[in-house]
């Protein structure tokens, strides 16, 4: 999935990364992909302004330390991104229950769409 | 980008863009761990060391596009510096002294009016005009600090430097001339308000302020002036018309230099993170 077909979500998934633990943008970008099982194919660079982003909004603090002498910046959530990251999920459950409802694959089984 | 093969090579892309940057080498150190970091794993399993860089730098993206979605989640293409500050307190002075000018030159015509033997309205007058240079010269500062807030606004940065910088003698030389020095600063503040609103870069109210301030100054002027507001003096000029345009203007540019000083002020310059403090 290219990035194109992220953006809008990916607020959401950083912060659900980022839920189990702190960690640094390569590790945030290396767990999206991980856990997308390589379907989240997107620049390792634009992490970065999401990460920045959502620091800014409260979301998210971020330390430094050094690591192998290089500096290393380690983003966490906080309690103001613990509840968003409740919230968005939360609407992307509705979003995804109402889509799928949409599509037929909801309480009553896949109906295939057929042409008028 | 394809010629932005190495880490360095990428690096340095992005040091060009963000070398205006109060927090350039911060955000620097956070990409160069990235790809680093990245290089070592894929050595790890077996790459090869320059290839993983090669495909390192690829996969982290365009140079520019980052470099310009980072700046645009950080506050634009600059950051707030030690001297956007001071620009901020400098308009804040230049907003009392806007405030000064129609209040002095009011008390020296009452002045005038009582006591002209003495000279005392003169001096007043004299003060004011010395404040309205003082205005003028603290509203450049405040445009250059706009224009290092942001980066250096391009073209348009350098373009509204010359009028701001003209008006500054205008002020001093022939202050009683409202026409002239209100028009040089109108077309400073006309150029950067384009840039500025378009790019949300400064709070829109007082760009507004700043920008209409002098146009409207002007347009009174204009207006009372044909309707031969007051009485004529032994120039036979308009006192009055001038007197009331001078304060519709100046308010005006008291409120903006106000509220876009205030802004500047108290925004807070980045900790850098330097080779004497990492912080834990």
């Amino acid at each position: 999935m290219k990035g194109q077909a992220l953006k809008g979500h990916l607020d959401l998934l950083v912060l659900a990364v980022l839920d189990d633990g702190a960690k640094h943008g390569y590790a945030v970008i290396d767990a999206l992909r991980t856990r997308s099982e390589d379907s989240f194919d997107l620049p390792e660079g634009t992490v970065y302004p999401v990460l920045h982003r959502l620091e800014k909004a409260g979301l998210l603090a971020s330390d430094w330390s050094v690591v192998q002498g290089r500096r290393r910046r380690t983003y966490e959530l906080t309690k103001k991104g613990r509840g968003a990251l409740a919230d968005q999920t939360r609407s992307w459950d509705e979003f995804t229950a109402a889509v799928g409802r949409v599509l037929g694959n909801g309480a009553g089984g896949s109906a295939s769409w057929q042409p008028t | 980008m394809a010629t932005d093969v190495t880490i360095e090579d990428y690096l340095d892309a992005l040091r060009r863009r963000w070398h205006r940057r109060g927090d350039c080498a911060e955000l620097l150190d956070e990409m160069e761990d990235h790809l680093r970091s990245r290089v070592e794993d894929a050595v790890a399993r077996g790459a090869d060391p320059t290839a993983a860089e090669v495909e390192t730098v690829l996969r982290f993206g365009d140079a520019d596009a980052i470099a310009e979605a980072v700046a645009d989640a950080n506050g634009g293409p600059a950051v707030p510096t030690p001297f956007t500050r001071s620009a901020g307190a400098a308009s804040l002075l230049a907003s009392a002294a806007w405030l000064a000018v129609p209040a002095l030159w009011r008390w020296s015509d009452v002045l005038d009016d009582s006591r002209p033997w003495d000279g005392l309205p003169q001096v007043i007058w004299m003060l004011g005009a010395s404040c309205l240079t003082l205005a003028v010269t603290l509203g450049m500062v405040l445009i250059l600090g706009l224009i290092e807030r942001h980066g250096g606004l391009g073209v348009t940065g350098k373009l509204v430097l010359g009028p701001a910088v003209l008006a500054i003698p205008a002020a001093l030389v022939v202050g009683w001339f409202m026409p002239l020095w209100a028009t040089l600063i109108s077309i400073s503040w006309i150029g950067l308000c384009g840039v500025l609103l378009r790019q949300r870069l400064a709070p829109s109210v007082a760009t507004a302020l700043l920008t209409g301030a002098w146009p409207i100054g002007l347009l009174t002027f204009a207006v009372l002036r044909a309707s031969e507001f007051g009485t004529v003096d032994e120039w036979g000029d308009y006192p009055a018309a001038s007197f009331t345009a001078t304060l519709v203007g100046a308010a005006l540019m008291a409120g903006g230099s106000g509220l876009m000083g205030w802004w500047l002020f108290r925004e807070e310059v980045p900790v850098l993170i330097t080779d004497d403090h990492v912080p834990a």
